[in-house]
């Protein structure tokens, strides 16, 4: 009885604090960002009683505005995938904060398999977009639906072999297990020991996002709004928030992994009341502070094409990811665990892996995707163009 | 005949030609403002000083007669400068308040400033003021500070009405032309002055301000006014006519026209039908027409109803407001009816001397040929006043072409028109159980009028084809709208037997059709393959000259 | 025909094609932007519409005003100049005989539909008498009817003031008419 209490409880506090407060706010934060770093204004127009508070009233306004309007329908749809869609997208990227330790003792359910479950729900999350695409039966719907499960499928990969890594290091993936084991001083973060592996996983866990500069499933101005084109009112919330919710959760994932979850620097937790909160403090400003970083990016570089998408992840990120798992796996078991020496060692390891990378993708330097040299398609091209 | 050059192009000329109508036969312009073709020559402007080769001085070409040999230039350096010289001197006190005078566009000392002067005033003494916006009368408004002295006005009461009016008065810089003290312009011809009148001093009241003459577009037409037929040009804008202005033609008006001509175009504006009107026999108040209405309103309605039916004796009939097709469908059928029942000769059909040749000929071979019509009738306008000079008291431009309308349509088989008397006679006396009539109204008397328009009531169908309303058109049972003389092409004959064109002015106003048309779709709508003839009037040789005035 | 050019195809090295550095100099860009649009407004460009207002420029053709006369009267003789140079035909005007024979031809309607003109101002070089004037430095406001834009006599005039340039057509009463 008390457990269900409990357990009801943190649900309760967990979504309010993801659904009530980080979604609306990350697009109200977005929006006034975007305007700082592009010298406008923003929204500050919403108002309640002449108080305009920056425009902190936007959220609210556009709450209301999604609410009300109307829910306009393509005819030509298929009716139950179409509905289902959103909401595949959205249960997808909400569930998985259920194994997210946000402190010692707010976390809704701590399983053994915590990350692992995270990766195996959040990879359901494009079956909406896909879906939705489909069932839109719209030309550019699809084409947005196709192209999300394409990167999915390339980055999914990446983004779960830089987490192999860092299971490796702490031999575990329990999420508080996890933060559990980042304890001590600073340098037991995860970051500390797979640098390289936290950057590696931002880039995926921004594709996995569909968030700039990985819109390819959105890109308004190539497919008008790809697969949520035929979506509005409710149905485009639930896209729209799932993707800021997803957002959160990979900055909530990076945290765990990266950045002691709720773990204090140098402060053991021994049972403090006040540590349990200032944990949870913690814990949401390093995953504010990701998801700040990822919306900064996300107004600093424009759309890649889609064979640079391509070719980052195949042949940048996985073949690094894979060197990282290597090396890391040979570090862990040739040096003895816990000492300066292993530290050291790690971080020389992940130095060559960034070296080989880069070796590598210099050695691929000129050719494209298909393997053709530049030269060769440039002959092809012109000879087209005479024709 | 004498041989002479002008700005070195040869020109023959009968003798007694003066310069500037010489010049004009080669493209040469010389400017005047005094001479008129149709006025003596007074000389007096001096804007058409010219260059003669041996004659010491320059000679005023309006007043100079070609003479064998001479050599003109009309554009050397001195002519030029005198040229100048004049423009300065007549615009020394003008006014040049331009931006609200009426002539500005039609203006010739605007036009000569453009081409013989463009250049500033060099007077540093304030201009001479003198009355503007003076009525004298005769629909004439003078303003005396726009007047150039051309005298023009004041020869023109002397030379042709004959019965002087006009005249200049003090001297110097504050001479000013005017009407005598305590006498108007009178007499039906006034509105010619306007016309001759370079400048703006003269404009027409009836006219002034109404719109700029830059606006108008001119079409060659036929005053509707009298049977002379002056030749007219209609001057109109966006649909409506504003005036209509003499067309030189010698063996008809000259280039004059009277005053009742210049108001004859106001009913193409005003008053019109605009859309076809069928009247409908009254039903009764029955129950099934209030079966949906509730008790109270029904009372009332009731009320009313009986309140209706008791004014209006002994038929009530509502007029509606329908699309051609209903109109001409009614018209067919109420027709129909009647050469079913009682035959042709049962129809009386009243033609229009206001309308053209070709309408009255169309009308006149439908009825004759389709429905069996033996009775036609004149209708038209009552006569009116006529004078030696141009006004006929026929006030119908087109009587003659009703006539030569039946002759090839009716009289062939008999028939002759008879007066609009007789069709009150007619239908009083119940020979007539159907009309059909062209035109406004008859030419009968007031008394007369209102016994036709109460024997109508008891006719089978009434349809007349108006342009504009009357008694005649609520008294119908079918009234179709008609164009008026503006709106259409066509002919009208005038009492000399000419005949002569109309143009196009405006478009069709409301919903209106040429009789013609009328006639074409009613007789399709009847179930005849008729087509309206379009025989070239063969009878006299068209004489409506060319060129507007 | 289009020719293809890879311009940068065979210039990027090894570490700007892995995108890190390029990166991390792009964030350099916008974070600063952001941080200095955070603490000053000095670069921002955009204005508070309503409460913030870029002046026009001094020659901006705005709204029509119609001139008046000292008593008032409106200056405009009804000549129909401006009407005629229209070239969106939105002036309207109907001219009538002033009760005042110095003044002769008046205006007793004229309108102008705001929302056919074009701006262009050729009805203010048009005008031989400065009565017309498109100085007010307004633009039209938003209408929900279009009949909202027909601006008439009236209201044209009380935009308007005196002009200091002469009146033409008025003329010493010398006890005519
Ligand atoms: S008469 Fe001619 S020049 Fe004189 S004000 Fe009138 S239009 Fe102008
Ligand atoms: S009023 Fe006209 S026609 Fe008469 S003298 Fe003056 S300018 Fe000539
Ligand atoms: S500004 Fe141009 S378009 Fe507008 S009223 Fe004047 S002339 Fe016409
Ligand atoms: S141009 Fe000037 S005076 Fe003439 S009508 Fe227009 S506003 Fe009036
Ligand atoms: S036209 Fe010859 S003097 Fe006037």
């Amino acid at each position: 009885m008390e457990l269900l209490l409990i357990s009801t409880l943190k649900v309760i506090l967990v979504f309010a604090i993801v659904l009530g407060a980080l979604s609306p706010l990350a697009g109200w934060a977005e929006r006034r960002q975007s305007a700082m770093i592009q010298d406008r204004v923003g929204p500050n127009r919403a108002s309640i009683g002449g108080f305009r508070a920056w425009g902190l009233f936007h959220p609210i306004a556009d709450v209301i505005k999604l609410m009300t309007k109307e829910d306009f329908v393509p005819a030509t749809r298929n009716r139950y995938l179409h509905t289902a869609a959103p909401m595949i997208a959205f249960w997808s990227a909400v569930v998985t904060f259920a194994v997210i330790p946000f402190g010692p003792w707010l976390q809704i359910a701590n399983l053994d398999i915590g990350v692992l479950f995270i990766f195996g729900i959040a990879s359901l999350g494009v079956y909406g977009a896909t879906i939705a695409g489909w069932a839109s039966n719209n030309k550019y719907s699809l084409l947005g639906a196709l192209r999300a499960s394409a990167m999915m499928l390339s980055y999914e990969v990446t983004l779960g072999l830089t987490v192999v890594g860092v299971l490796i290091c702490f031999s575990t993936v329990g999420a508080q297990e996890l933060v559990v084991a980042q304890a001590g001083p600073i340098w037991n973060w995860g970051i500390f020991k797979q640098p390289v592996a936290f950057v590696l996983f931002f880039v995926a866990a921004m594709a996995a996002t569909k968030r700039a500069p990985f819109d390819l499933p959105e890109g308004e101005s190539e497919i008008v709004a790809g697969y949520f084109l035929e979506y509005s009112g409710m149905k485009f919330v639930m896209f729209y928030m799932g993707e800021y919710i997803e957002m959160f959760l990979w900055s909530a994932l990076a945290t765990v992994l990266f950045f002691g979850g709720w773990q204090i620097p140098w402060v053991p937790f021994e049972g403090q009341t006040w540590y349990e909160f200032a944990g949870v403090a913690k814990f949401l400003a390093v995953l504010v502070a990701i998801a700040f970083l990822q919306m900064t990016v996300r107004w600093t570089l424009p759309r890649f094409r889609y064979d640079q998408v391509m070719d980052l992840g195949w042949k940048m990120l996985l073949p690094a990811s894979i060197g990282n798992v290597v090396v890391t796996a040979v570090v862990i078991i040739a040096t003895p665990a816990g000492g300066v020496l292993q530290r050291v060692a790690l971080l020389v390891g992940n130095a060559v892996v960034v070296l080989v990378a880069l070796a590598v993708a210099a050695a691929m330097k000129g050719e494209n995707k298909i393997g053709v040299t530049t030269e060769a398609l440039r002959t092809q091209r012109s000879e087209e163009a005479v024709h | 005949m004498a041989k002479l050059t002008i700005n070195g192009k040869d020109v023959e000329a009968a003798a007694g030609t003066n310069l500037v109508e010489a010049a004009k036969q080669v493209g040469v312009e010389i400017p005047v403002f005094c001479y008129h073709p149709k006025l003596s020559i007074a000389a007096q402007c001096r804007m058409c000083l010219v260059e003669v080769e041996k004659m010491p001085k320059l000679v005023p070409a309006c007043q100079t007669p070609v003479a064998e040999g001479m050599v003109v230039k009309t554009d050397s350096e001195r002519v030029k400068t005198a040229q100048a010289g004049v423009m300065e001197f007549l615009l020394l006190n003008h006014p040049v308040d331009c931006p609200i005078c009426d002539q500005a566009g039609e203006c010739a000392l605007q036009d000569y400033y453009m081409v013989y002067d463009l250049t500033g005033s060099r007077s540093t003494v304030g201009k001479v003021h003198k009355p503007k916006v003076q009525d004298i009368g005769g629909g004439v408004v003078l303003d005396s500070e726009r007047c150039v002295m051309c005298s023009r006005c004041v020869r023109y009461f002397d030379e042709i009405t004959g019965d002087a009016q006009m005249g200049f008065f003090n001297r110097g810089d504050r001479v000013e032309v005017s009407i005598f003290p305590d006498s108007p312009l009178h007499g039906e011809y006034c509105g010619n002055v306007v016309d001759l009148c370079p400048v703006g001093a003269l404009t027409w009241k009836d006219f002034r301000f109404k719109c700029r003459v830059w606006f108008l577009e001119k079409a060659a037409s036929v005053c509707p006014g009298c049977a002379r037929g002056c030749n007219v040009t209609v001057e109109h804008n966006e649909g409506k006519v504003f005036r209509l202005k003499p067309r030189d033609n010698e063996a008809v008006n000259q280039c004059w026209m009277c005053d009742e001509g210049r108001a004859s175009y106001k009913f193409v504006n005003e008053g019109r039908l605009l859309d076809p009107v069928v009247r409908e026999e009254k039903k009764g108040v029955t129950t099934e027409t209030l079966s949906s209405q509730r008790s109270e309103e029904r009372k009332a309605y009731v009320k009313k109803e009986e309140a209706k039916a008791g004014s209006r004796e002994p038929h009530t009939r509502k007029a509606v407001v329908v699309t051609w097709e209903r109109a001409l469908a009614v018209a067919a059928e109420q027709l129909v009816k009647v050469v079913a029942t009682k035959g042709g000769a049962a129809i009386g059909v009243v033609l229009s001397p206001q309308a053209t040749l070709e309408d009255n000929r169309a009308v006149v071979r439908f009825a004759a040929d389709h429905l069996g019509v033996t009775a036609f009738y004149m209708g038209g306008r009552l006569d009116g006043e006529g004078d030696a000079f141009l006004r006929l008291a026929d006030k119908n431009p087109n009587r003659a072409g009703v006539l030569a309308a039946l002759e090839m349509g009716a009289v062939a088989r008999g028939l002759a028109a008879r007066t609009a008397d007789d069709v009150v006679a007619d239908v009083e006396s119940g020979k007539l159980s159907a009309l059909i009539v062209m035109g406004n109204n008859l030419p009968v008397s007031p008394d007369a009028r209102a016994r036709l328009v109460s024997a109508a009531a008891r006719l089978d169908a009434v349809i007349v084809m108006a342009s504009n309303r009357s008694e005649l058109v609520d008294a119908a049972t079918v009234a179709l709208p008609s164009a008026t003389f503006a709106e259409k092409e066509g002919t009208f004959v005038n009492a000399m037997g000419m005949h002569q064109k109309l143009r196009r002015g405006i478009a069709l106003v409301g919903r209106a059709l040429p009789e013609t048309q009328i006639v074409q779709k009613l007789a399709a709508k009847m179930g005849f393959d008729f087509r309206p003839a379009r025989e070239a009037s063969a009878a006299s040789p068209a004489t409506a000259a060319p060129g507007a005035h | 025909m289009i020719r293809v050019r890879e311009k940068y195809g065979d210039r990027m090295t090894a570490l700007e094609s892995s995108y890190l550095t390029e990166t991390l100099k792009g964030l350099s860009i916008t974070l600063r932007h952001f941080l200095e649009n955070t603490l000053t407004r000095k670069n921002t460009v955009t204005l508070n519409y309503p409460e913030e207002k870029k002046p026009y420029p001094e020659r901006f053709r705005g709204l029509h005003r119609l001139m008046k006369r000292d008593d008032g009267q409106v200056r405009c003789v009804a000549c129909m100049c401006c009407a005629t140079v229209c070239p969106a035909h939105c002036i309207k005007i109907e001219a009538g005989e002033h009760d005042d024979h110095r003044i002769e031809k008046f205006p007793i309607e004229f309108s102008i539909d705001w929302l056919r003109c074009v701006y262009c101002g050729l009805c203010v070089d048009a005008c031989p008498c400065d009565a017309i004037r498109m100085d007010t430095g307004e633009h039209p406001k938003p209408q929900i009817d279009r009949n909202g834009f027909l601006t008439t006599k009236i209201d044209l005039m009380k935009l308007g003031g005196p002009s200091v340039a002469v009146q033409g057509g008025v003329r010493p009463d010398n006890g005519e008419g």
